[in-house]
């Protein structure tokens, strides 16, 4: 009976050994948009063909939990910058990761952007690549993308009329694992135009802490607050990427590259 | 009853009483759709860390005797000979730095293996002992090479007529041909914008399921495809696979697997897992990965689900229908073995 008893007890510590290492983890759901800036709707699919499992989300930003709404067909989002979370459960897996994405309303009408060439590498899908409407997917090979290796980047942006403009948004991506940071400092101006010559004033500055350690592939929606009571329809951006890539990352103390998708005026 | 056994078994008791209902709510780990579900065993290498360790293990194979050969680029031991149990028989290898690709060919009646070394930019044959048999340089022939660094081969095929078809995969994506004796005979695919090009040729091998109509499968893996050649190298078709990073074509029975490096739309995060197309090229089965669905006859992008694998980088399918799986860059973790749920 003793022995019995021990026995049984030893089985069952042998069988939860034997298991633990092969409980698996869930990997993220599958998320599907065309872009992350829409007109008046965005439409967003999750994806996750494994039985079994359920995709749980939140539009409140916070950490999607098993109490929050079950995915069950797309996604509908109307208000501006909203963050969708989604996390898989099922049983007898460890919960994923969450996948997150902003997505934001499309601003002003932009005619033209006129910008410094990007490295030949990552020339996005031509002129209008910042003005297309299309982005937030992180691969950074994907056409929607301009890189930069350079200690600043000029963008004149040129509106269709003079209008009061409050906010500057620059829609980019973050993978220091591929040495793209975000940038360390943004200045906006705009273009007041004399009889003789053109003077730059400056609206608005963004001090970012670009040298920060982070794994985490995303992109990022950079918000550049401006003085809103001066119309014009021309605005210059002097983007610095991250000038020197800090100690502990591979490629310390050189230049971080810049990758940007879309710009939008408010 | 004396008191210290009885607080021993009372402890065991404790314990098995907390947890059964926790073994009770959880089922073995079943990977796998249709009729190809695996149980997953990841500690199957019995290998000793310290004496036979392995960087990235990029391929095996089954040989006559039913061993399994292991090839990693880890010039401790190049390659590890298993038992299907896992034990590990025998090692070799302290010359293939680049080792990547590992074909076993029966050559009238003696296994021979092609050993595809990345940095030494050979291909090189040798007996199942390790004593080589025949070095192929890059194929200045094709007057497609300047120098041997353009040419990285990853994988070999060899015909039944004993020709060799040579993949350079992470060169310039071009299938070479080349008689028994090392001969350059064609080269074809290679990188453009038509149909029979190649984008990352990293795998290739003979699919003689129709015995009247034998021809090649080669990876195209950054398009996500297998495309199909006769023997002379023509272009007959093209298996798409989209979201699959897929390795080489492994044709066991009617059945083709590989191991699927990534998904396309997790790139360069541990996203792999591994894929079965039915003689059909119908995808019925995705192991860790996202259950096979079609829009007509297009398979709908592919992804993994459960991250079992890491960089799943070769599948050997053995006698009894046991899959081996080999990964790239996975924390120099030995192979899995997978059985068949019945």
């Amino acid at each position: 009976m003793k022995q019995a008893g021990l026995c049984c007890g030893l089985v069952v510590f042998g069988l939860l050994f034997a298991k633990a290492q092969d409980t698996f983890q869930l990997a993220p759901p599958f998320m599907k948009y065309p872009s992350v800036f829409f007109e008046k709707k965005a439409s967003v699919h999750l994806k996750f063909a494994q039985s079994g499992t359920r995709i749980h989300y939140t539009l409140n930003g916070l950490e999607p939990s098993e109490n929050d709404p079950v995915y069950r067909r797309p996604i509908v989002l109307k208000k501006t910058a909203t963050t969708l979370k989604a996390k898989v459960f099922g049983d007898g897996f460890l919960p994923s990761e969450t996948v997150e994405a902003t997505f934001y309303k499309r601003g002003l009408p932009i005619e033209q952007v006129i910008h410094d060439q990007p490295h030949d590498r990552y020339r996005g899908s031509g002129y209008a690549t910042l003005t297309d409407g299309l982005g937030g997917i992180t691969n950074h090979g994907h056409p929607t993308w301009l890189g930069f290796q350079q200690e600043k980047v000029t963008i004149e942006v040129r509106l269709k009329k003079p209008q009061k403009i409050r906010q500057l948004l620059l829609h980019v991506l973050k993978n220091q694992g591929a040495w793209i940071f975000l940038p360390q400092r943004i200045e906006v101006f705009y273009l007041y135009q004399l009889p003789e010559t053109t003077a730059y004033v400056w609206m608005g500055t963004k001090v970012l802490d670009a040298s920060k350690m982070d794994d985490k592939v995303a992109c990022q929606a950079i918000l550049v607050p401006l003085d809103g009571e001066i119309k014009t329809d021309r605005l210059v951006v002097k983007i610095y990427p991250l000038a020197q890539i800090p100690e502990g990352h591979p490629g310390k103390g050189s230049l971080g590259w810049l990758f940007l998708d879309e710009i939008n005026v408010y | 009853m004396h008191r210290r056994n009885f607080i021993k078994n009372t402890a065991l008791g404790m314990a098995g009483a907390l947890y059964i209902p926790e073994i009770m709510a959880k089922t073995d780990t079943i990977l796998g759709h249709n009729n190809k579900r695996y149980r997953i065993n990841t500690r199957w290498s019995q290998a000793d860390v310290a004496r036979n360790p392995v960087n990235d293990c990029h391929e095996m194979v089954q040989d006559q005797k039913g061993r399994i050969l292991l090839l990693t680029n880890e010039t401790k031991n190049n390659v590890l000979i298993y038992d299907k149990n896992g034990k590990l028989l025998d090692a070799w290898g302290t010359e293939y730095p680049g080792a990547h690709g590992l074909t076993l060919f029966n050559e009238n009646g003696t296994d021979v293996l092609f050993i595809c070394d990345n940095n030494r930019h050979q291909v090189i044959k040798t007996t199942l002992d390790g004593k080589v048999l025949m070095t192929m340089d890059y194929p200045k022939e094709s007057e497609k090479y300047d120098k041997a660094e353009d040419y990285v081969p990853t994988e070999t095929a060899i015909a039944p007529n004993g020709d060799i078809y040579v993949a350079d995969g992470y060169g310039k994506d071009y299938i070479i041909q080349y008689d028994a004796h090392g001969r350059y005979i064609r080269h074809f695919g290679g990188r453009g914008d038509e149909a029979g090009n190649l984008l990352n040729a990293h795998g290739v091998c003979m699919d003689l399921r129709d015995q009247t109509k034998p021809s090649l499968i080669a990876t195209s893996r950054q398009e996500n495809a297998f495309k199909r050649y006769d023997l002379a190298g023509n272009y007959l078709e093209t298996i798409v696979l989209p979201g699959a990073w897929v390795c080489r074509p492994v044709i066991r029975g009617d059945y083709l697997y590989a191991a699927v490096l990534q998904s396309n739309s997790r790139q360069w995060t541990e996203s792999g897992f591994v894929t079965i197309l039915d003689k059909n090229n119908k995808v019925v089965s995705n192991l860790a990965g996202s259950e096979p669905t079609y829009t007509g006859d297009t398979p709908d992008e592919m992804y993994q689900t459960i991250k079992a694998f890491q960089y799943p980088h070769d599948v050997c399918v053995d006698d009894e229908e046991n899959l081996y799986v080999a990964q790239w860059n996975s924390g120099k973790t030995y192979p899995f073995k997978l059985e068949p749920v019945v």
